[in-house]
């Protein structure tokens, strides 16, 4: 078991780069999620800890020790694939030994390890089965048995659900939590599924253009996002962003934007510094569509463009004036199901003060501090 | 499908049948005839089928029409044709693809600075005329006295069929999964290891055609065979063939004791051709994406 | 930071010293015998006075001003272009055939590689007995029917070269059909119902559909059957041996007649590099074709199998 530490981390392919100056500490068992869009790095930055790729400049350790130089067939690092990556030539059994056969165990050890990892993942009775014989769920299954089999000190996950279906998805995200639990061994997981990072992982590393943009707990990166990157990645929907900036209107200091302005309490604009704020942002599920209780930092009005009833919640997908820009950029508002409005409707929408989130030109957060 | 159209489909596909199949039921038919029945006509009733010629092929046969005293030479090398081919044909498809396969790997799974000069130059040798090559072979060959030697044959088979193969294996390589190779690494393969363990039981649909398109090669081959055996008592199938060819430069030898020679030399190529057919199904129509799948 | 860990080998390395030592042998049994020929051709041989002068270009010059190679050339281009053509189409039409449905397609399907899988001696052994004057089958056939006369010659003077293209067109054109038939299989059958429902006929599902899916396939089947048709010798000497006259006397078998029974090495030598000339170029145009391949990995796979 072991800690892995990235200093500096840089990975170029020719002109392109990508991973920048990377940093990060993940400690000894921690599960770690490294999430981000595609073409952000996260997957060159795995396989370079696997050793699958060679850094250009930076250090990689485990455990304190360097290990750039060491092959990856030495660095007892085990990894799950996007793909399964079975080996098709063989059984069940015989892909879950072959870790072990590789580092020459003894035969009755070898099988014994295959039974016991078979049976912490309910796949014993599919042993004797070819790789093509199983469904698309068993073979996720047996991918971990042969990462789990050889107890290593890190496990790596490259995107392993995204081949599979949406409920079965679910069903394995708790498998792998479990295991984590279970194993106590460090996981490092990739995925550009903002889901399975906040219901996994013990800290998010969201990453972007090569860069790892913020750090933290899930609840951190959900809540305090640093950037609108952050914000906009994380939540389904992401954060919506009204881009204006502070001025002042009939005696109160308030947010400028387009089609609205919202006057602000004297903390916030104190508390958001000096900083030039260009953007507003607040999440679809704070945002008030009963209105009638005092106490709203503010209510504006828009136009519903689309609704988006999903079951259990109503989405209104609002439009600030009538121009093609405004039905580009769409304010998604999240409704009881119950809430009758129709397309075309003008509704009054309250952004409470304390769920606001304002950002300045360079889309880092300056509010809440 | 319409009545009108079946029909058409079904001779459609007979005709495809017969333009492949009749000339082989023709060597065959005048294999099993008397060479005085043959000369009266190939396309007449075989009212008295004999299997003299092939028995003839390797000098067992009573010499009833004569010819044993003037083409006894030329029948008993067909037989040890077969057995000097044989010889030749093993080593080079074993050699070849093993090389190819090396090649292959190289070719289809990884990129390197100069790959596309490489693949010219692999390209260029295989495109090569076999007579450009031979040339030079023949006069350095004839200078360190291996004429005749059926080293000398394997090596320059060696140099016609690696590049093709490495060209075949490299496209097969590089239609298997990138990440079961991955996975491999960090199940404590080392490269070879994973070459060995992984991607030959993988590739081992396309080493298998890669192996009958390098045996085929050397078992047909006529001219290096003509040049390097000929005369010797090396002397492999093809040019053995021709030396009871009627057609060819001696062209005395009945045209029944050829074709019986002819149909036993298609043998092995036949069967091959079939297993390979296995092979090119498994090559293209099942999609490699699929296999990626796993 | 100061001292730099050397990293384990990378694949691009590893990858090269493979690729090294395999085109170190390749250079050794190829480039060293083509630099020898080369050799060779700047020189003139005398073989009862056993010595080789240096001639320069002589002989590339004598080469040219020999009015049978250039014939041979000519020849060689004319056979090209037949067989090119007839195999073309004839592999298309086995491609298309094999695609549709009918009783006992698998076997034919394994039947149809078989011509392509024997040897060119046996090619024209076959062909000899479907083509001979005194007992062959087309006479056996068409001369009781009255079509032809008694004894007709089918390699005559004017049509040798065209039996000797089918012959050469009925082994090569199995691997161009199972070339086709890969392609054809892997077009979706979604478009053609799509097409369908667009209302395109079935010229217009051929031309809208399957054309722009083969057409890859079109192209690297017509540079291959090229390429095979100017390397061919054994087919030649077993089947016309050049004749009648020197009708078929194609340029390989030119050179191997130079080389082994006039003993004109040099000259041999110097024609052997017009062919090399002809292969370069269509090796140049056969990359350029493949360098696309991206699009059509299946393709090139397929096009590696056919040259054998």
């Amino acid at each position: 078991m072991a800690g892995v530490r990235l200093e500096g981390v840089t990975k170029r392919f020719g002109d392109t780069l990508a991973v920048d100056r990377l940093s990060l500490e993940i400690r000894d068992g921690e599960f770690v999620v490294l999430l981000g869009p595609s073409g952000c790095g996260k997957t060159t930055t795995l396989n370079m800890i696997a050793g699958l790729e060679v850094p250009s400049e930076g250090h990689i350790m485990l455990d304190g020790r360097r290990i750039e130089g060491v092959p990856p067939d030495k660095r007892d690092i085990a990894m799950v694939f996007q793909s399964i990556a079975l080996y098709p030539h063989m059984t069940v059994a015989q892909n879950i030994a072959f870790p072990l056969r590789m580092a020459r165990m003894a035969r009755p050890e070898i099988d014994k390890r295959v039974d016991d990892v078979a049976r912490l993942l309910h796949i014993g009775e599919l042993l004797g089965r070819h790789v093509h014989e199983l469904s698309g769920g068993q073979r996720q299954r047996v991918a971990l048995g042969r990462a789990v089999v050889r107890r290593p000190a890190v496990f790596l996950f490259d995107e392993p659900l995204s081949s599979l279906d949406a409920k079965l998805r679910v069903e394995m995200r708790i498998e792998i939590k479990k295991l984590h639990e279970r194993l106590g061994s460090t996981f490092i997981y990739v995925t550009h599924d903002q889901v399975e990072a906040l219901t996994m992982a013990d800290r998010i590393a969201v990453m972007d253009a090569g860069i790892v943009q913020q750090y933290g707990s899930p609840d951190e990166v959900y809540g305090r996002p640093s950037n609108t990157m952050v914000a906009h990645f994380l939540g389904d929907p992401g954060m919506n962003f009204v881009a204006g900036r502070i001025a002042e209107r009939n005696g109160s200091r308030g947010f400028e934007a387009a089609a609205f302005f919202l006057p602000l309490p004297e903390g916030v604009i104190e508390g958001s510094g000096a900083g030039a704020i260009k953007t507003l942002g607040i999440r679809a599920e704070n945002v008030r569509t009963e209105l009638g209780g005092a106490g709203t930092a503010g209510v504006i009005e828009g136009r519903v463009f689309a609704t988006e009833p999903v079951g259990s919640d109503l989405f209104l997908d609002i439009a600030f004036g009538d121009s093609d820009e405004a039905a580009r950029r769409l304010f998604k508002v999240r409704a009881r199901p119950e809430l009758s409005v129709r397309v075309g409707d003008t509704v009054p929408l309250g952004l409470p003060a304390d769920k606001l989130y304002l950002f300045d030109d360079a889309g880092r957060r300056v509010y809440p501090r | 499908m319409e009545p009108r159209q079946r029909r058409f489909v079904i001779i459609a596909a007979v005709v495809v049948a017969v333009w492949t199949m009749a000339p082989f039921f023709w060597l065959l038919w005048a294999s099993l005839m008397k060479n005085a029945d043959l000369n009266q006509g190939i396309v007449a009733w075989l009212h008295d089928p004999t299997l003299q010629n092939y028995a003839r092929v390797f000098g067992l046969a009573g010499d009833d029409e004569g010819y044993d005293a003037i083409f006894g030479a030329q029948t008993v090398a067909v037989g040890n044709g077969f057995i000097n081919s044989l010889v030749v044909a093993l080593p080079t498809a074993i050699i070849a693809t093993a090389v190819a396969t090396l090649a292959g790997y190289a070719f289809g799974r990884f990129d390197f600075r100069g790959k596309n000069s490489f693949l010219f130059g692999l390209l260029m040798s295989r495109v090569l005329p076999p007579i450009a090559i031979l040339i030079p072979y023949f006069t350095l060959f004839n200078a360190v006295g291996m004429i005749g030697n059926p080293i000398s044959l394997v090596i320059t088979y060696l140099t016609a069929i690696i590049p093709l193969l490495a060209w075949v294996l490299m496209g097969y390589f590089a239609t298997l999964p990138l990440e079961v190779e991955r996975a491999a690494r960090l199940d404590g393969c080392s490269r070879l290891q994973v070459l060995w363990h992984v991607m030959l039981p993988m590739a081992a649909p396309g080493i298998s055609a890669a192996f009958i398109i390098a045996f085929l090669f050397a078992w047909n081959e006529l001219l290096f065979a003509l040049v390097l055996t000929g005369g010797s008592e090396w002397l492999t199938l093809s040019p053995a063939l021709i030396g009871v060819s009627p057609i060819g430069p001696l062209g005395i030898t009945p045209m029944v004791v050829f074709a019986a020679a002819s149909t036993l030399s298609i043998i092995p190529p036949v069967i091959m051709a079939l297993i390979f057919q296995r092979y090119i199904t498994r090559l293209n129509i099942v999609d490699p994406v699929t296999i990626r799948g796993v | 930071m100061a001292t730099k860990q050397r990293p384990y080998m990378s694949d691009a390395r590893f990858a090269l010293l493979i690729v090294a030592v395999v085109l170190a042998f390749h250079v050794i049994i190829i480039a060293m015998p083509l630099g020898y020929s080369f050799y060779l051709s700047l020189h003139e041989t005398n073989i009862i006075l056993r010595r080789s002068d240096y001639v320069g270009f002589d002989m590339w010059q004598e080469a040219l001003d020999t009015p049978e190679v250039i014939q041979a050339t000519l020849l060689s281009l004319e056979f090209a272009a037949i067989s090119v053509v007839l195999s073309f189409a004839l592999s298309l039409g086995i491609a298309v055939v094999l695609d549709l449905d009918f009783p006992l397609r698998g076997l034919l399907r394994a039947l149809v590689l078989m011509p392509w899988a024997i040897s060119e001696i046996v090619t024209a052994g076959m062909w000899t007995m479907v083509t001979d004057p005194g007992w062959g089958v087309f006479n056996g056939i068409l001369v009781p029917l009255g079509i032809v006369p008694e004894g007709f010659v089918w390699l005559n003077e004017n049509w040798a070269l065209f039996w000797l293209s089918v012959a050469f067109v009925w082994h090569i054109a199995p691997l161009g059909a199972f070339f086709f038939l890969a392609a054809l299989q892997s077009i979706p059958d979604a478009l053609y119902r799509a097409a369908r429902m667009d209302g395109a006929g079935p010229l217009a599902r051929f031309w809208y559909v399957t054309v722009p899916h083969i057409r890859y396939a079109v192209l690297i089947v017509l540079v291959v059957m090229t390429v095979d048709a100017f390397r061919q010798f054994d087919l030649v000497y077993a089947y016309t041996a050049g004749g009648p006259g020197t009708v078929t006397e194609l340029l390989p078998l030119q050179i191997y007649r130079f080389n082994f029974q006039f003993s004109q090495y040099g000259l041999a030598s110097a024609s052997s590099f017009i062919l090399i000339i002809i292969a370069t170029v269509l090796a140049t145009a056969y990359f350029f074709l493949l360098s696309r391949r991206r699009r059509v990995e299946r393709e090139v796979r397929q096009a590696a199998v056919i040259t054998g």
